[in-house]
């Protein structure tokens, strides 16, 4: 069950206090995926899933409604929907740089990993003495 | 597994970094308790400490190093194929360690709902240096999974 579907089935429940008839509807997939999709967010209780009092003649009305996290789960996949890229161009180039280099440091037998763990190390000395410093 | 900054050095470029992160796959109370068990007895002190909690701080207290413990990683399901693809490093003469997937680590990385620049720049670096490595359909099938593909493939195209 991707996030797509699951922000699908909140956002059809959000905008109304939908039945399971009504969000297939809305949605236009099969119904037996509907059921199916709405016990998962059921479980991991992005909705929660009432059985509506009223008529008393054939199979018993449920109503499907946004719990607290699953509008937090929707505000979130949203942000991320919109979330325009931060990065210019010339960010991009120059990671796409770095990263030719650490192609050539492989390729001449150099482990990145121990390069990186050397750089970190070098860069926390740094932090943690200037830290120090500011102290004293 | 390790994800984040530390996993960066394997697939992209090389910078610094300060937090270590790592995905756990816990699934119970149970198996919580286990692990802050062994991290407290390994001098390791766990701060928030819920199974509800999709992080937990620890911080190891003879390197003052803060580590992130992921239960719940941005983008990353725990499944068979993702624990099939992670690969086995060597961090040093006598550690190996698991690290996520160079494809996991992108949907990861994209799928942070507080993604910056530095993020994309280093799935930037990873689809150059991974370019001919990559399994793209899984890749891609993941990205839309997390709700990230259009993100994914502007940095591609750029």
């Amino acid at each position: 069950m991707s996030s797509d579907q699951r922000a699908q089935i909140l956002e059809a429940a959000a905008s109304t206090a939908s039945g399971v008839r009504d969000l297939t509807r809305t949605l236009k997939w099969k119904t037996s995926n509907v059921v199916g999709l709405l016990r998962k967010m059921n479980e991991e209780q992005l909705i929660e899933i009432k059985q509506v009092a009223g008529s008393k003649r054939g199979r018993p009305r449920k109503s499907v409604t946004c719990t607290p996290l699953g509008f937090e789960f929707l505000e979130t996949y949203r942000k991320l929907r919109t979330k325009p890229l931060r990065a210019r161009k010339e960010d991009l180039d120059h990671a796409a740089k770095d990263a030719a280099y650490a192609s050539r440091l492989v390729a001449n037998g150099h482990s990145p990993f121990q390069i990186f763990m050397e750089l970190n190390t070098i860069a926390r000395n740094i932090k943690v003495s200037s830290q120090t410093s500011e102290t004293v | 597994m390790i994800i984040g900054g530390y996993a960066l050095p394997f697939y992209g470029r090389i910078r610094t970094t300060v937090a270590v992160n790592v995905a756990v796959a816990i699934k119970t109370g149970e198996q919580l308790n286990r692990l802050l068990d062994l991290l407290q007895s390994a001098d390791f002190d766990p701060t928030i400490k819920s199974p509800n909690n999709p992080l937990i701080l620890v911080v190891d207290r003879k390197e003052k190093v803060e580590i992130e413990l992921w239960l719940k990683p941005d983008g990353i399901v725990f499944d068979d194929e993702n624990l099939r693809r992670r690969q086995k490093v060597r961090l040093d003469a006598n550690t190996l360690a698991w690290v996520v997937s160079a494809e996991d680590f992108i949907v990861n990385k994209l799928a942070r709902p507080d993604r910056g620049v530095t993020d994309e720049q280093d799935v930037k670096s990873v689809l150059v240096r991974q370019e001919n490595k990559l399994d793209k359909q899984y890749l891609e099938r993941r990205a839309r999974e997390a709700g990230v593909l259009a993100i994914l493939q502007t940095i591609k195209a750029l």
